[in-house]
């Protein structure tokens, strides 16, 4: 996301520049908020891994603390019980909210790739939509 | 209760009340202590409450009445009530 971060204001400064120079600069800014947008995968996988040893663990110690408690009293069963069932609902919530943001994230890096996409391609185009007799930089040119 | 302040205010007064509860739990389930994120029970709690329609309805009425202290006192009667639910 840094890399991201130093990149924007590049292009958005770029956007003074002669096209030919923005456009090295566009087509990067595309790559990396594409790869970015790919990294948040590898996030997931990373995340779902740690939720899914967080769980084992509670179950662990939800079975260590049945087995170690000599006399299972109705209440102290009751207890434990809400007790694993809350942490792990509130583990689900973590792994919703988490699932959110990445989506969110994902969703803002794939329009603003898509948007550089358009204006590379607007570049591209540039010659045809924007004559050359209306070319402001011709002036410069002349002198 | 809106606004970063209050969510503040809210989260403080769960985590104080679960606090209170939490050392005699620990003590009677150390395993499992141990192994839950109070963070995120906090947070759970925090949720719940909002969800929670007694909560609401004590939180309009010290909006609206002159008898906030007795909403008041409805509102921490709930928060107990919440903690209570998830450990006890």
């Amino acid at each position: 996301m840094s890399r991201l971060m130093l990149l924007m204001p590049l292009v958005l400064v770029a956007g003074c520049a002669a096209p030919r120079a923005v456009e090295p600069l566009l087509e990067t800014g595309e790559r990396v908020m594409v790869e970015e947008a790919e990294r948040l995968e590898v996030d997931g996988g990373r995340e779902a891994r740690w939720l899914a040893q967080s769980r084992e663990l509670l179950e662990e110690a939800y079975e260590r603390d049945l087995l170690e408690r000599g006399e299972l009293e109705a209440e102290w069963v009751m207890q434990a019980t809400r007790g694993y069932i809350a942490a792990r609902e509130a583990l689900l919530r973590h792994e919703l909210d988490l699932e959110r943001q990445r989506d969110r994230r994902r969703e803002n890096l794939l329009e603003a790739a898509e948007a550089v996409a358009r204006a590379r391609e607007l570049l591209a185009r540039q010659g045809e939509l924007w004559p050359e007799k209306w070319d402001v930089r011709r002036l410069w040119r002349r002198e | 209760m809106s606004g970063t302040g209050s969510t503040r205010a809210l989260r403080d007064l769960v985590e104080a009340r679960l606090e209170q509860s939490w050392s005699q739990w620990a003590q009677a389930h150390p395993n499992l202590a141990e192994a839950i994120d109070r963070m995120r029970l906090t947070e759970l709690a925090v949720n719940r409450l909002r969800d929670d329609p007694v909560y609401r309805e004590a939180l309009e009425q010290a909006a609206v009445d002159e008898a906030q202290l007795a909403a008041a006192a409805k509102v921490l009667q709930r928060v107990q009530a919440i903690v209570d639910a998830l450990l006890n």
